[in-house]
């Protein structure tokens, strides 16, 4: 590989020294060629990469359309039975689910949020990274309470009534306190609550954030 | 005992298996074959968070379907975050997907500030750079960055991404997994994380930091010649003088208006690469159409030439970014005409450049990588490279692609 492809190749990837940068430009002002070597390179890579990612586009329409319209084939037949169980199933579902809520809930939102080291109880102090946890949130519009939630391991998972009140909880801040290994949750301006672990049912949350 | 052992199966499914597909495909049918897998272990997950009983569902459950095989196929070797924690890899995915989904309709400002966590991730990122002992240009610049400038890059960079995706017509993947979270790919984001950052040095770090300007103006200056310049004889010394005088003025006129940028930089965001921002400005100025009446070798636009007469380049107010569709639409026709030259190459060229070009979003494929799977020797590689390179530049130039104009490059 030349110099010059050298140079290119390592301006893609961003890895170009100070010296070598100021090569590039001077090479770049003065000689049309290695700025048509500049371009094309550009351009393959885009070439390359737009059409691997249309073939993987057809693929993923092909399979959506496969699972839409399969037909039965003589082989399946077996299936059908299961099927006809699956349906009957489904039946049951639907009328369980119309007569005992809740429903199943909708996974509105998930990130990866940081926790704040709470060091002095006493103080309130807190100004240290405590690590990670996630944030889930589903709506369950026929839940009673405006929001419940579980906390088990590293996993928070809140369910509301209104999906809108995720946009609330930018505000909300975590708290970890790392002797008792307990966590908070503190809205602005209102106080800390602690979370229970690894209930089997969602708790209320008593606070509107 | 099958019962049981089909049962175990159907719950645990083998995503290292996989994630060993996804770095295999080759083809449509290896293509299919991959989606078709990742359909069928992650729509039953699917059905619990986005039901498919809800009918707005189905837009979304598609898009996160394509995002989880860029996803997969992007992961790095040595990656088990994904193998162990595939389900939550999966909501968050949902949240992103839920995002790249409004983009269409919300202005860049709106969808960056819409997430949250994508900004966070691009900081991260930034400060990953700064604490990095590395020695190149990039790094260099963005150690100048203070600590309250990283959150505006960030910011600024998300809101440059937006904008390139909207004018995008084909479908991407945009996600990748990385540090345990899910971001934006970083070779789709780069050139604007460190223009953006050079900018934000530039404006307010480091006045004589203006190197990124420099390589703008030498892609204007490219962009210019092959509007105007015949490769058939060699260009009149009057030309490339009225080239270099364009490429000048939109050099002063940006660094004038660099100036009011800096008193108030709420009022201006580079949503796009400073060389379509400038080329936007050569394609409204009236003084290109003066000074290269006469050269043209084909015209800047097919419409009429800009009616203001002021012949100041960039005479746009700051902030607006003039005729971005047009350069969308020209690389577009750039990149069919590059199709056209790659079909006309013999099949073993094609697929060494498709090879060495296929990066999986992260480096090019080397030569010595490729030797092993192709069964050819480095130099053996790089000369057919090399010379394919050499065809494709003299068929970029002409018209067209024909098997004569290959044979005799």
């Amino acid at each position: 590989m030349t110099d010059r492809q050298q140079l290119i190749r390592k301006h893609r990837q961003g890895t170009l020294t100070d010296a070598e940068y100021q090569e590039y430009l001077a090479l770049l002002r003065d000689d049309p060629t290695f700025q048509e070597d500049v371009e094309l390179d550009r351009m393959l890579t885009q070439v390359t990469r737009q059409d691997k990612n249309r073939l993987l586009w057809e693929a993923v329409q092909a399979a959506e359309a496969d699972a839409t319209v399969r037909p039965l084939s003589g082989g399946s037949r077996r299936w059908n039975t299961y099927a006809m169980a699956a349906c009957v199933a489904g039946l049951l579902g639907v009328v369980t689910w119309l007569l005992w809520p809740p429903a199943t809930p909708e996974l509105v939102r998930t990130e990866k949020r940081d926790v704040r080291l709470l060091l002095d109880e006493t103080t309130k102090g807190y100004d240290d990274y405590g690590g990670s946890v996630w944030l889930r949130w589903f709506e369950n519009s026929r839940q009673q309470e405006p929001q419940t939630y579980t906390f088990c391991r590293d996993t928070l998972t809140v369910y509301l009534k209104n999906s809108r009140d995720t946009t609330q909880w930018q505000s909300v801040q975590l708290l970890f306190n790392a002797e008792q290994r307990k966590l908070y949750v503190q809205p602005p301006n209102q106080p800390r609550r602690l979370l229970s672990e690894c209930l089997d049912t969602p708790q209320p949350l008593l606070f509107t954030p | 005992m099958a019962l049981f052992d089909f049962w175990s199966s159907r719950r645990k499914p083998d995503i290292q298996a996989l994630v060993r597909q996804g770095r295999t495909l080759t083809d449509a049918a290896s293509a299919l074959a991959f989606a078709r897998q990742v359909k069928a272990i992650f729509d039953p997950l699917l059905d619990s968070r986005l039901p498919p009983s809800n009918p707005a569902n189905g837009p979304l459950r598609a898009i996160v379907i394509f995002e989880l095989c860029g996803l997969i196929q992007t992961l790095p070797e040595n990656d088990r975050y994904f193998i162990s924690h595939y389900e939550k890899v999966l909501d968050e995915l949902i949240t992103v997907c839920r995002w790249k989904q409004q983009l269409s309709k919300l202005s860049p400002e709106a969808a960056a500030a819409a997430d949250k966590s994508l900004q966070l991730a691009i900081q991260k990122r930034l400060t990953y750079w700064q604490n990095s002992q590395k020695g190149t240009h990039h790094h260099r610049i963005i150690r100048l960055l203070q600590p309250d400038d990283l959150p505006i890059v960030a910011r600024r960079t998300l809101r440059a991404f937006v904008a390139w995706f909207k004018r995008q017509k084909s479908e991407e993947p945009v996600f990748w997994l990385r540090e345990e979270r899910v971001e934006l790919c970083f070779p789709v984001i780069k050139d604007y994380f460190f223009e953006q950052s050079a900018f934000w040095v530039f404006l307010f770090r480091g006045p004589n930091e203006a190197a990124f300007i420099d390589e703008a103006l030498g892609n204007v200056r490219g962009w210019i010649r092959r509007r105007v310049i015949d490769e058939e004889r060699p260009p009149e010394p009057e030309l490339l003088n009225g080239i270099n005088e364009i490429v000048s003025q939109v050099q002063f006129d940006f660094m004038q208006k660099v100036n009011g940028f800096r008193a108030n930089p709420d009022s201006f965001y580079l949503d796009a690469g400073l060389t379509t921002y400038l080329i936007g400005f050569v394609k409204q100025s009236r003084a290109i159409w003066k000074l290269l009446t006469g050269f043209y070798k084909q015209p800047i636009s097919d419409t009429e030439p800009p009616a203001d007469e002021d012949d100041a380049v960039g005479s746009a107010d700051p902030g607006d970014l003039p005729a971005m569709d047009d350069t969308a639409d020209e690389d577009d026709y750039r990149y069919a005409k590059l199709r056209k030259c790659m079909a006309a190459l013999s099949q073993e060229e094609r697929d060494i450049i498709y090879a060495h070009h296929d990066d999986d979003y992260s480096d090019t494929v080397p030569f010595q990588t490729l030797a092993s799977r192709l069964k050819k020797s480095v130099k053996s590689l790089e000369g057919i490279y090399k010379r394919s390179l050499d065809k494709l530049k003299i068929c970029a130039r002409g018209g067209g692609a024909s098997q004569h104009q290959l044979a005799t490059a």
